[in-house]
Formats: C-alpha cells, sequence, structure tokens
C-alpha cells in the first residue's frame, strides 16, 4: 500500500498518519485478541453487542480502518494521489506517441 | 482443525425449494427486469470497445456498485453465513480485509491501471502486463493462468445458478444450470459488458437492500445484538472468541489471504479501465467500502442470529451449515424478504458470471492472438462467439459432480491471487521489477496452486494447521518475483516504455 501510494520525492507525504494510525490498530487489535484471557461467559460485559475480544476484532480491526483509509484517500486525492494535471500529461505523452508511430508507418 | 483449505467461495449445496407464489413472482420480475436492461446494452454496443470495456465510459456510482456485486458472489449469502455458524467468528477474517483492501486496490492499481488505459487504450488485464513488462510472453501466459482460473469459477458459478434457481422455481438442478447459463450468456453475447455492468448495478442494489431487510430482521427477531450474543455465550463462549473456533494461525491466514489475494481478482480489477474519468477515482475506495459492509451485513447478522435462533429453540436443528440463510428466510421472515434474497442471490451469481465470460472472451480473442504477434480482425464478433463458447462449457462443468466443481472454484480464486497480484499490483508500482521475473512469479503461481490444490483435492497431501494452498502459492510467487527481478535487475528499467514509466511515477 505504501509503495502505491508514495510520490516521487514526496513519499507518501501526509498519508504516514492515517497509515500509522491504521498500522497501530491492527497491531493493537491482533496483539489484545491473542494477549487478553479467553473470559467470554453469559456474564460478560458486551461492548456494543459483543464480549471484548470479538468487539475488538469486528470494530477495532474490521470497522476502524474502513473510515479512516477511504476518508484520508479521498482528502488527499489531488496532491498525493492524481491531478487533472497528471491526467493531462498522460494524455499528452500518449498523443504524442501515436503522432510518432503514424509518422513511422507512413 | 487438522487440515484447512479455503471455505468454499460459491454456492455449491442443495438448497431448500422456496418455490411460492411470492418467490416465484420476485423471481420472475428479476430476470424481466436483468431482459429489459440487456435489450437496452445490446442496442448501445457497436465496438470490441463497447463490449469488453463498456467504450470506457462509467460513472462512478455505476462502476462502484457493479464492483461490489460482482466482488461477493453467492458466497456472502449462502456459504458465508454457513461458515460462520460453523466456525463463529473466525470466518469473519474472510471478510474484514476489505477495510484495507479497497483503499489498497486504489492506491496500487486504479490509478495506473486507468491511467495505462488512457495512454494504450487497453482493454485487459493480461494488456497491462504486457505493457508494463513490454513482453508478448508475461501478457500470454497471465492470460493463459486467467483462463485456467476462470473455467473453474465459470462452473463453480454455473452451478451456484443451477442451485438458486431450482430452489426459486423448482425446475431441477440440470434445467436450472442451463436456465441461469442461458439468461446470463444472452445478456453477455448481446450487450458485453456494458448489459453486464448495468445489470450488476441492479443486481447489486437489489443484494444490498436485501442484505440491510435481512439484518434489521434478524436484529428484530433476535432481540437486538446484545441478547443474540448473551444466547450463544450461555451455550458455546467459543463462538463468539476471536477466532471463533478456528486457530489464531487459521484465521490470519485467512486475512493474509484475502487482503492481498483481493488485489489479483480480475473481475474487479479489468473494471478499473471503465472509469469515464480517471479523477472520479477520489470517491471510489469509500463508496466500495460501504457498499460492501452493507452487503455483508447478511453475512454476519445471520451467520450469528441463526446460530442463537437453532441454540434457543426458536428454528430447527440445521441439517448441514449451508442451510443457515434459507433456514432463516423460509421459516421466520416474511416470504416476500425471503423472495427479494433468493433473487439477490441469483442476481449475485450472474453477475459474477458475467464479468468472468466476458474476460474469458476477451482473453481468447484478444490477449492470446496478442502473444503470437497476431490480432483478430473483428474483435466483437469473436468476442461475442467466444462468450457463448465459454458459457456452453461452463454449463456441461457445471453438471459434474459437486465436490470436483467446488475444487474448481477454490482453485480459480487462489490462482488468480497467485498469478497476477505480483506480477501487476507489484509490478505497476516498482521499476525494479523485470519481465523474467513476471514470468516467473505467474508461472511459480500456476505450478504450485495447480500441485498443491489437486495434490488436496486427490487427498494425497494435508495442509498443516492454518496453511492454506493460496497462501503458500502466493508467498511462493512473491518470493520468486522479488528474487528473479533482483537476479536481473540489468535490464529493468530499460524494459519500461516512456509512457509507462509516467503512469508508474505519477
Amino acid at each position: 500500500m505504501i509503495l502505491g501510494a508514495a510520490r516521487g520525492r514526496m513519499g507518501i507525504g501526509p498519508l504516514k498518519y492515517p497509515f500509522a494510525f491504521v498500522v497501530a490498530v491492527l497491531a493493537v487489535g491482533f496483539c489484545a485478541a491473542l494477549a487478553l484471557p479467553a473470559t467470554e461467559s453469559p456474564l460478560s460485559k458486551l461492548w456494543l453487542g459483543l464480549p471484548a475480544r470479538a468487539a475488538i476484532v469486528i470494530y477495532g480491526i474490521g470497522l476502524l480502518p474502513i473510515i479512516v483509509l477511504p476518508v484520508a484517500y479521498a482528502l488527499t486525492f489531488e496532491t498525493q494521489t492524481l491531478s487533472a494535471e497528471d491526467v493531462e500529461r498522460v494524455r499528452e505523452l500518449a498523443r504524442d506517441s501515436r503522432v510518432r508511430s503514424q509518422d513511422q508507418t507512413s | 482443525m487438522a487440515g484447512l483449505s479455503l471455505p468454499n467461495l460459491l454456492l455449491q449445496v442443495a438448497l431448500p425449494s422456496a418455490a411460492r407464489p411470492a418467490v416465484v413472482a420476485v423471481g420472475v420480475m428479476y430476470f424481466a427486469v436483468v431482459v429489459a436492461i440487456s435489450v437496452w446494452a445490446a442496442r448501445r454496443t457497436r465496438t470490441a470497445s463497447d463490449f469488453f470495456v463498456a467504450g470506457k465510459g462509467i460513472g462512478l456510482v455505476a462502476l462502484t456498485v457493479a464492483s461490489v456485486s460482482v466482488s461477493v458472489s453467492g458466497f456472502a449469502f449462502i456459504g458465508g453465513p454457513g461458515f460462520i455458524y460453523a466456525v463463529g467468528l473466525g470466518a469473519m477474517y474472510i471478510v474484514l480485509p476489505a477495510a484495507v483492501t479497497n483503499v489498497m486496490g486504489a492506491w496500487v492499481l486504479a490509478k495506473r491501471m486507468r491511467l495505462l488505459g488512457e495512454a494504450r487504450n487497453l482493454i485487459t488485464v493480461p494488456d497491462a502486463i504486457g505493457a508494463r513488462y513490454r513482453s508478448r510472453a508475461a501478457q500470454g501466459l497471465a492470460a493463459i493462468a486467467m483462463l485456467v482460473g476462470i473455467v473453474g469459477y465459470m462452473a463453480t458459478n454455473a452451478l451456484a445458478m443451477g442451485v438458486v434457481i431450482n430452489s426459486i422455481f423448482g425446475v431441477g438442478l440440470g434445467w436450472g444450470i442451463w436456465i441461469g447459463m442461458g439468461v446470463t450468456l444472452a445478456y453477455s453475447a448481446s450487450g458485453g459488458i456494458l448489459a453486464g455492468i448495468y445489470n450488476d448495478v441492479f443486481q447489486g442494489t437489489l443484494m444490498a437492500i436485501a442484505s440491510v431487510l435481512v439484518f434489521l430482521f434478524v436484529l428484530g427477531f433476535g432481540g437486538g445484538l446484545g441478547e443474540i450474543s448473551r444466547t450463544i455465550l450461555v451455550h458455546d463462549p467459543t463462538f463468539l472468541g476471536p477466532w471463533g473456533k478456528l486457530t489464531p494461525l487459521a484465521a490470519l491466514s485467512f486475512f493474509f489471504v484475502f487482503s492481498m489475494g483481493s488485489l489479483g481478482q480480475p473481475q474487479a480489477v479489468h473494471k478499473y479501465y471503465m472509469l469515464r474519468d480517471p479523477l472520479q477515482l477520489k470517491w471510489y475506495p469509500l463508496l466500495k467500502t460501504l457498499g460492501l459492509v452493507l452487503v455483508l451485513l447478511l453475512y454476519f447478522s445471520v451467520g450469528v442470529g441463526v446460530k442463537a435462533f437453532v441454540m434457543s429453540g426458536r428454528l430447527p436443528p440445521l441439517a448441514s451449515p449451508d442451510q443457515a440463510t434459507p433456514s432463516l428466510l423460509l421459516n421466520v421472515t416474511p416470504i416476500i424478504l425471503a423472495a427479494l434474497v433468493f433473487s439477490g442471490v441469483a442476481a449475485a451469481t450472474m453477475s459474477a458470471a458475467n464479468s468472468f465470460i466476458n474476460i474469458g472472451a476477451a482473453i481468447v480473442t484478444h490477449d492470446l492472438p496478442v502473444a503470437f504477434g497476431r490480432r483478430v480482425k473483428d474483435e466483437l464478433r469473436w468476442g461475442r462467439a467466444m462468450t457463448i463458447l465459454i458459457a456452453v462449457a461452463a454449463a456441461i462443468t457445471a453438471q459434474r459432480s459437486g465436490t470436483m466443481v467446488a475444487f474448481l472454484g477454490i482453485f480459480g480464486w487462489g490462482l488468480f491471487a497467485s498469478t497476477l497480484v505480483p506480477a501487476l499490483a507489484v509490478g505497476l508500482n516498482w521499476q525494479g521489477a523485470t519481465r523474467e521475473g513476471a514470468i516467473a512469479s505467474i508461472l511459480t503461481g500456476l505450478v504450485i496452486t495447480l500441485a498443491l490444490e489437486t495434490a488436496a483435492y486427490v487427498k494425497a497431501f494435508r495442509f498443516p494447521a492454518g496453511v492454506t494452498a493460496s497462501a503458500v502459492a502466493m508467498v511462493s510467487s512473491f518470493l520468486v518475483f522479488f528474487l528473479v527481478s533482483w537476479l536481473t535487475r540489468r535490464t529493468a528499467q530499460a524494459a519500461i516504455d516512456p509512457d509507462v514509466r509516467l503512469v508508474m511515477e505519477l
């Protein structure tokens, strides 16, 4: 993901914060699921309807990144992913290539 | 678990008969809408570009809904809830990566694929591999690997269609397969991917509505998620543990395979070419992720809810885990909701089948001839002919034993992942990748997936707990890709065309 989001010398720029957040959420979530004692029972306290360890997995690992990453993608899209100038550069190069190949053919 | 394979990704089991007047009526209406969309699309399909990439004129919302629709298949409605019913929350590790994979796909593939389409007028996934490595061999090999996977996946989809249509109309499995494939074929051959996309939009919307309604029904019927959890915790606390009944290694293996493997699924990747304006990609990951969450609400709620209802005696014990959704629908939900879900399942299988038929036809009429240095003169006409051939072959294969067909489906998914992810997803983002590395990794993925899945199928080999053939094949393919690229690194920079380099640098 970092490979795809990195852009020349800019690297991943401001995306380092959401990336770090998601890595931390996944690491803490998986470690907590592994490390916390298995205390699930009918008397367990429920978090949004689930026992603690299940809630960490479903809401933490499953839902938190859903909110953070796509929003970060959209907010940094023009600066970090693709701008109208970028698209125009590609189109211009494609036009030049076609003209060159037509010249070579003729 | 002593041995572990990928769960059956598609619907294989016999469903109980749902042939009630309301279900049949909704089913007939569903097919009527599909036919109407197909007739409209057929009139607008005039060129090979229209047929294979919808003339690169699809808007953001249509593309997103279509992408959600082809990503889930019937598994989300039948096999998935059954898998949760069987192994508890461990089954969620198949869908949890969706939180990351959609945006990862956007960063890693969507922009570069769409810009390559802009620069080169590409229409297939192997086209992108051929352009990236300036290699007809890499393009041809990727095409062959995809074709092998598509044959398996299509057979599984055809069987799934037969199972659902038989359940709705009571026509028998064999006729169900032919009717399902016949309708899918009609719109695939006439309207190509344009018909497919707009049918996907209709089908995806239907699936989302059905999923949300079932989710709300299950919560209401069960007295809320807390009450459902309490019932399960009384009888089987392990079910609601963080790994369910799986080992942590097995659950994490699912998370890895499905997060990385999703990047190589051609039915989703191919759609990046079709977006009208590349700048619309801005909202694509957010919309797709939200769409997937809606469609997967049924997956979670039915799996967990039916477990609680069976434990509390409100539903009879299931004959097999895959009966979880049908049992809920036919015993306690309003019949109109059952009708919507059954049509939603038919929609999911037809949507996936259409995409694969179209991609397979493009491989045969476009990629393979290009790999041999030739071009088919009338790609549209031959595309339509190949569509018919692939659909008929899939329907015939689907008539074989369910176990065999299930094996083909699992094999297909793993094959896409192991052959396409390194060469395509990494290759488009790393200029150090070489054509030798790409060819070697595609070959490795093909051979290892074939060998391991076949060995497991004939029971000549048993994987240790938590290990899947797809994970082994994908890791091997990655290692070979990096190793061979490093060994041949002197050729890396010289083998990238200027326009491809620009796309990779943006």
